[in-house]
Protein backbone atom coordinates (compact mmCIF):
# COMPACT_ATOMS: atom_id res chain seq x y z
CA UNK A 1 0.00 0.00 0.00
CA UNK A 2 1.24 3.50 -0.84
CA UNK A 3 2.02 5.86 2.00
CA UNK A 4 -0.66 8.34 0.93
CA UNK A 5 -3.27 5.56 0.75
CA UNK A 6 -2.38 4.55 4.30
CA UNK A 7 -2.72 8.08 5.55
CA UNK A 8 -6.11 8.54 3.89
CA UNK A 9 -7.44 5.28 5.29
CA UNK A 10 -6.19 6.03 8.80
CA UNK A 11 -7.73 9.51 8.57
CA UNK A 12 -11.06 7.85 7.86
CA UNK A 13 -10.67 5.84 11.11
CA UNK A 14 -9.78 2.58 9.37
CA UNK A 15 -8.28 0.47 12.16
CA UNK A 16 -7.22 -2.25 9.70
CA UNK A 17 -5.05 0.26 7.87
CA UNK A 18 -3.59 1.34 11.21
CA UNK A 19 -2.90 -2.33 11.98
CA UNK A 20 -0.94 -2.70 8.74
CA UNK A 21 0.85 0.55 9.46
CA UNK A 22 1.71 -0.79 12.91
CA UNK A 23 3.16 -4.02 11.50
CA UNK A 24 5.49 -2.09 9.24
CA UNK A 25 6.72 0.47 11.78
CA UNK A 26 6.41 -1.27 15.14
CA UNK A 27 10.05 -2.37 15.36
CA UNK A 28 11.35 1.04 14.44
CA UNK A 29 9.18 2.79 17.03
CA UNK A 30 9.76 0.17 19.72
CA UNK A 31 13.53 0.28 19.28
CA UNK A 32 13.66 4.07 19.50
CA UNK A 33 11.55 3.99 22.67
CA UNK A 34 13.62 1.13 24.12
CA UNK A 35 16.91 2.89 23.51
CA UNK A 36 15.67 6.14 24.99
CA UNK A 37 13.98 4.54 28.00
CA UNK A 38 16.23 1.46 28.58
CA UNK A 39 13.29 -0.51 29.95
CA UNK A 40 11.12 -3.01 28.08
CA UNK A 41 7.88 -2.26 29.90
CA UNK A 42 8.30 1.50 29.56
CA UNK A 43 9.14 1.08 25.89
CA UNK A 44 5.94 -0.92 25.34
CA UNK A 45 3.85 1.71 27.11
CA UNK A 46 5.51 4.47 25.10
CA UNK A 47 5.00 2.53 21.85
CA UNK A 48 1.28 2.21 22.59
CA UNK A 49 1.09 5.95 23.22
CA UNK A 50 2.92 6.64 19.95
CA UNK A 51 0.48 4.67 17.78
CA UNK A 52 -2.53 6.11 19.57
CA UNK A 53 -1.14 9.60 18.94
CA UNK A 54 -0.60 8.69 15.30
CA UNK A 55 -4.23 7.63 14.99
CA UNK A 56 -5.49 10.83 16.60
CA UNK A 57 -3.05 13.28 15.00
CA UNK A 58 -2.92 11.86 11.45
CA UNK A 59 -5.47 14.47 10.32
CA UNK A 60 -2.92 17.17 11.13
CA UNK A 61 -0.21 15.47 9.05
CA UNK A 62 0.16 17.66 5.98
CA UNK A 63 2.68 15.50 4.12
CA UNK A 64 5.35 18.22 3.98
CA UNK A 65 7.73 15.94 5.93
CA UNK A 66 8.41 12.24 5.43
CA UNK A 67 6.07 9.93 7.31
CA UNK A 68 9.01 8.20 9.01
CA UNK A 69 10.42 11.55 10.20
CA UNK A 70 7.02 12.47 11.64
CA UNK A 71 6.82 9.07 13.32
CA UNK A 72 10.31 9.47 14.78
CA UNK A 73 9.32 12.90 16.13
CA UNK A 74 6.32 11.43 17.93
CA UNK A 75 8.37 8.46 19.22
CA UNK A 76 11.20 10.65 20.55
CA UNK A 77 8.88 13.22 22.16
CA UNK A 78 6.67 10.54 23.72
CA UNK A 79 9.68 8.68 25.13
CA UNK A 80 11.29 11.81 26.56
CA UNK A 81 7.98 12.94 28.12
CA UNK A 82 7.52 9.45 29.56
CA UNK A 83 11.00 9.59 31.06
CA UNK A 84 10.33 12.98 32.65
CA UNK A 85 6.99 11.82 34.09
CA UNK A 86 8.60 8.68 35.45
CA UNK A 87 11.40 10.64 37.11
CA UNK A 88 8.84 12.89 38.77
CA UNK A 89 6.76 9.90 39.90
CA UNK A 90 9.87 8.15 41.24
CA UNK A 91 10.91 11.28 43.08
CA UNK A 92 7.48 11.70 44.63
CA UNK A 93 7.31 8.05 45.67
CA UNK A 94 10.92 8.16 46.98
CA UNK A 95 11.90 5.26 44.67
CA UNK A 96 15.09 7.11 43.83
CA UNK A 97 16.37 6.10 47.27
CA UNK A 98 16.19 2.44 46.25
CA UNK A 99 17.77 3.05 42.87
CA UNK A 100 16.92 1.63 39.47
CA UNK A 101 18.69 -0.88 37.29
CA UNK A 102 19.21 0.84 34.00
CA UNK A 103 21.77 -1.28 32.19
CA UNK A 104 20.21 -3.26 29.38
CA UNK A 105 22.16 -5.57 27.16
CA UNK A 106 21.59 -5.32 23.45
CA UNK A 107 23.92 -8.16 22.54
CA UNK A 108 22.95 -11.36 20.73
CA UNK A 109 24.28 -14.78 21.67
CA UNK A 110 24.92 -16.99 18.68
CA UNK A 111 27.25 -19.95 18.03
CA UNK A 112 30.56 -18.79 19.55
CA UNK A 113 29.89 -18.07 23.21
CA UNK A 114 33.44 -16.87 23.93
CA UNK A 115 33.46 -14.37 21.07
CA UNK A 116 29.87 -13.47 21.73
CA UNK A 117 30.69 -12.78 25.36
CA UNK A 118 33.48 -10.42 24.37
CA UNK A 119 31.22 -8.81 21.78
CA UNK A 120 28.37 -8.38 24.25
CA UNK A 121 30.65 -6.78 26.84
CA UNK A 122 31.95 -4.10 24.50
CA UNK A 123 28.44 -3.41 23.18
CA UNK A 124 27.22 -3.03 26.74
CA UNK A 125 30.13 -0.72 27.53
CA UNK A 126 29.30 1.49 24.58
CA UNK A 127 25.66 1.49 25.62
CA UNK A 128 26.46 2.41 29.22
CA UNK A 129 28.64 5.24 28.01
CA UNK A 130 25.85 6.53 25.73
CA UNK A 131 23.33 6.35 28.59
CA UNK A 132 25.54 8.60 30.69
CA UNK A 133 25.32 11.45 28.15
CA UNK A 134 22.98 14.43 28.63
CA UNK A 135 19.50 13.81 27.18
CA UNK A 136 19.80 15.76 23.94
CA UNK A 137 23.24 14.40 23.13
CA UNK A 138 22.04 10.88 23.89
CA UNK A 139 19.00 11.31 21.62
CA UNK A 140 21.16 12.59 18.77
CA UNK A 141 23.66 9.72 19.12
CA UNK A 142 20.88 7.10 19.24
CA UNK A 143 19.25 8.52 16.12
CA UNK A 144 22.54 8.75 14.26
CA UNK A 145 24.21 5.54 15.38
CA UNK A 146 21.35 3.10 15.97
CA UNK A 147 18.69 4.43 13.62
CA UNK A 148 21.22 5.59 10.99
CA UNK A 149 19.40 8.83 10.29
CA UNK A 150 21.13 11.60 8.38
CA UNK A 151 21.97 14.86 10.15
CA UNK A 152 19.15 16.57 8.24
CA UNK A 153 16.63 13.97 9.40
CA UNK A 154 17.88 14.20 12.97
CA UNK A 155 17.44 17.98 12.84
CA UNK A 156 13.84 17.53 11.65
CA UNK A 157 13.08 14.92 14.31
CA UNK A 158 14.57 16.99 17.13
CA UNK A 159 13.11 20.21 15.67
CA UNK A 160 16.40 21.98 15.66
CA UNK A 161 18.93 23.28 13.14
CA UNK A 162 21.53 21.25 11.28
CA UNK A 163 24.35 23.11 12.99
CA UNK A 164 22.81 22.36 16.40
CA UNK A 165 22.76 18.64 15.55
CA UNK A 166 26.39 18.77 14.42
CA UNK A 167 27.30 20.51 17.67
CA UNK A 168 25.36 17.96 19.76
CA UNK A 169 27.06 15.01 18.06
CA UNK A 170 30.45 16.72 18.23
CA UNK A 171 30.19 17.21 21.99
CA UNK A 172 28.63 13.78 22.52
CA UNK A 173 31.53 12.02 20.84
CA UNK A 174 34.08 14.17 22.67
CA UNK A 175 32.38 13.19 25.94
CA UNK A 176 32.16 9.52 24.96
CA UNK A 177 35.81 9.05 24.02
CA UNK A 178 37.43 9.26 27.48
CA UNK A 179 34.56 7.27 29.05
CA UNK A 180 34.86 4.50 26.48
CA UNK A 181 38.63 4.35 26.78
CA UNK A 182 38.37 4.05 30.56
CA UNK A 183 35.70 1.34 30.40
CA UNK A 184 37.24 -0.65 27.55
CA UNK A 185 40.77 -0.84 29.01
CA UNK B 1 52.22 15.18 25.73
CA UNK B 2 50.00 18.21 25.20
CA UNK B 3 49.19 17.08 21.66
CA UNK B 4 48.43 13.60 22.94
CA UNK B 5 45.73 14.96 25.26
CA UNK B 6 44.29 17.17 22.54
CA UNK B 7 44.04 14.33 20.06
CA UNK B 8 42.78 11.74 22.50
CA UNK B 9 39.34 13.34 22.89
CA UNK B 10 38.97 13.55 19.14
CA UNK B 11 39.65 9.88 18.43
CA UNK B 12 36.00 8.86 18.24
CA UNK B 13 35.22 11.65 15.80
CA UNK B 14 38.27 10.63 13.82
CA UNK B 15 36.96 7.05 13.61
CA UNK B 16 33.51 8.34 12.68
CA UNK B 17 34.93 10.63 10.00
CA UNK B 18 33.52 13.79 11.54
CA UNK B 19 36.77 15.75 11.99
CA UNK B 20 38.00 18.48 9.69
CA UNK B 21 40.65 17.67 7.07
CA UNK B 22 43.31 19.52 9.04
CA UNK B 23 42.44 17.70 12.28
CA UNK B 24 42.40 14.35 10.45
CA UNK B 25 45.87 14.97 9.05
CA UNK B 26 47.16 15.98 12.50
CA UNK B 27 45.69 12.89 14.19
CA UNK B 28 46.99 10.57 11.48
CA UNK B 29 50.50 11.94 11.85
CA UNK B 30 50.27 11.59 15.64
CA UNK B 31 48.97 8.01 15.46
CA UNK B 32 51.90 7.00 13.28
CA UNK B 33 54.28 8.08 16.04
CA UNK B 34 52.22 7.27 19.17
CA UNK B 35 51.61 3.58 19.83
CA UNK B 36 49.24 4.27 22.74
CA UNK B 37 46.91 6.34 20.57
CA UNK B 38 47.14 3.76 17.80
CA UNK B 39 45.93 1.05 20.20
CA UNK B 40 43.20 3.36 21.52
CA UNK B 41 41.96 3.93 17.97
CA UNK B 42 41.80 0.18 17.37
CA UNK B 43 39.94 -0.38 20.63
CA UNK B 44 37.43 2.40 20.00
CA UNK B 45 36.95 1.49 16.39
CA UNK B 46 36.18 -2.11 17.24
CA UNK B 47 33.60 -1.21 19.92
CA UNK B 48 32.02 1.69 18.04
CA UNK B 49 31.57 -0.20 14.78
CA UNK B 50 29.84 -3.09 16.53
CA UNK B 51 27.02 -0.78 17.53
CA UNK B 52 25.64 -0.70 14.02
CA UNK B 53 25.35 -4.46 13.83
CA UNK B 54 23.14 -4.84 16.87
CA UNK B 55 19.90 -6.51 15.86
CA UNK B 56 16.66 -4.74 16.53
CA UNK B 57 14.83 -5.70 19.69
CA UNK B 58 11.44 -7.36 19.18
CA UNK B 59 8.35 -5.97 20.83
CA UNK B 60 5.70 -8.08 22.56
CA UNK B 61 3.33 -9.85 20.11
CA UNK B 62 0.37 -8.70 22.22
CA UNK B 63 1.19 -5.03 21.91
CA UNK B 64 -1.20 -4.47 19.00
CA UNK B 65 -4.09 -5.92 21.00
CA UNK B 66 -3.39 -3.48 23.81
CA UNK B 67 -3.30 -0.58 21.34
CA UNK B 68 -6.55 -1.73 19.69
CA UNK B 69 -8.27 -2.02 23.03
CA UNK B 70 -7.22 1.50 24.02
CA UNK B 71 -8.28 2.89 20.65
CA UNK B 72 -11.74 1.33 20.64
CA UNK B 73 -12.26 2.28 24.23
CA UNK B 74 -11.28 5.87 23.39
CA UNK B 75 -13.46 5.89 20.29
CA UNK B 76 -16.54 4.92 22.30
CA UNK B 77 -15.83 7.52 24.94
CA UNK B 78 -15.25 10.14 22.26
CA UNK B 79 -18.58 9.23 20.63
CA UNK B 80 -20.44 9.83 23.87
CA UNK B 81 -18.70 13.16 24.41
CA UNK B 82 -19.41 14.12 20.79
CA UNK B 83 -23.14 13.41 21.17
CA UNK B 84 -23.33 15.42 24.38
CA UNK B 85 -21.51 18.31 22.72
CA UNK B 86 -23.96 18.27 19.79
CA UNK B 87 -26.96 18.36 22.16
CA UNK B 88 -25.52 21.29 24.08
CA UNK B 89 -24.71 23.12 20.89
CA UNK B 90 -28.16 22.65 19.39
CA UNK B 91 -30.38 23.40 22.38
CA UNK B 92 -28.74 24.91 25.42
CA UNK B 93 -26.42 27.28 23.58
CA UNK B 94 -29.11 29.23 21.64
CA UNK B 95 -31.27 29.41 24.77
CA UNK B 96 -28.37 30.75 26.80
CA UNK B 97 -27.46 33.29 24.13
CA UNK B 98 -31.06 34.55 23.95
CA UNK B 99 -31.23 34.83 27.73
CA UNK B 100 -28.02 36.87 27.80
CA UNK B 101 -29.30 39.22 25.07
CA UNK B 102 -32.63 39.77 26.84
CA UNK B 103 -30.91 40.35 30.14
CA UNK B 104 -28.51 42.77 28.50
CA UNK B 105 -31.36 44.74 26.93
CA UNK B 106 -33.20 44.87 30.24
CA UNK B 107 -30.14 46.18 32.06
CA UNK B 108 -29.48 48.66 29.28
CA UNK B 109 -32.99 50.07 29.35
CA UNK B 110 -33.03 50.33 33.12
CA UNK B 111 -29.64 51.97 33.24
CA UNK B 112 -30.47 54.27 30.35
CA UNK B 113 -33.73 55.48 31.92
CA UNK B 114 -32.06 56.12 35.22
CA UNK B 115 -29.25 58.08 33.58
CA UNK B 116 -31.65 60.28 31.61
CA UNK B 117 -33.60 61.23 34.78
CA UNK B 118 -30.38 62.01 36.62
CA UNK B 119 -29.15 64.16 33.74
CA UNK B 120 -32.39 66.16 33.62
CA UNK B 121 -32.33 66.84 37.33
CA UNK B 122 -28.70 67.96 37.25
CA UNK B 123 -29.33 70.14 34.19
CA UNK B 124 -32.19 71.96 35.94
CA UNK B 125 -29.95 72.89 38.84
CA UNK B 126 -27.17 74.23 36.67
CA UNK B 127 -29.31 76.09 34.18
CA UNK B 128 -28.65 79.48 35.86
CA UNK B 129 -24.98 79.33 34.97
CA UNK B 130 -25.73 79.27 31.26
CA UNK B 131 -25.42 82.42 29.22
CA UNK B 132 -28.28 83.87 27.21
CA UNK B 133 -29.62 82.14 24.18
CA UNK B 134 -27.10 83.45 21.71
CA UNK B 135 -24.18 81.87 23.58
CA UNK B 136 -25.97 78.60 23.86
CA UNK B 137 -26.63 78.81 20.16
CA UNK B 138 -30.40 78.61 20.20
CA UNK B 139 -30.45 79.66 16.58
CA UNK B 140 -29.26 76.15 16.01
CA UNK B 141 -32.10 74.79 18.08
CA UNK B 142 -33.99 73.65 15.04
CA UNK B 143 -31.12 71.45 13.89
CA UNK B 144 -30.47 69.78 17.24
CA UNK B 145 -31.64 66.17 17.19
CA UNK B 146 -34.46 65.55 19.63
CA UNK B 147 -33.71 63.53 22.72
CA UNK B 148 -30.11 64.71 23.00
CA UNK B 149 -28.83 66.64 25.96
CA UNK B 150 -28.50 69.78 23.92
CA UNK B 151 -32.04 69.54 22.72
CA UNK B 152 -33.27 69.03 26.30
CA UNK B 153 -31.40 72.08 27.54
CA UNK B 154 -32.56 74.20 24.66
CA UNK B 155 -36.15 73.17 25.30
CA UNK B 156 -35.87 74.05 28.96
CA UNK B 157 -34.29 77.42 28.28
CA UNK B 158 -36.86 78.22 25.66
CA UNK B 159 -39.58 77.37 28.15
CA UNK B 160 -37.98 79.50 30.86
CA UNK B 161 -37.56 82.48 28.59
CA UNK B 162 -41.16 82.29 27.60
Amino acid sequence: MEESEWIEKIKSNDLTALGTFYEVYKDMVYNVCYRLLSNRQDAEDATQDVFIKVFRAIRKFRGDAKLTTWLYQIAVNTSLNYERRKKLTNWLSLDFLIGEEKSISFSNTQNRPDLELEKSESEDIVWQAILSLPQRQRTAVILQRYEELSYKDIAEVMKTSLSAVESLLHHAKDNLTPKLLTLLK
Amino acid sequence: MKKHKIFQNKLLRFIDGSVSAKEKQGIQLHIEKCEKCRKDVELLSDAWNRVQHIKRVQSSPFLWNKILFRLTDKTQKELWVYKAAVFIRQTAQPALTAAIVVFGLFIGIKFGNRLTMEDLSSQQSSIKSFQPQSEFGLENFQVLPSGTLGWELATLMDYKNK
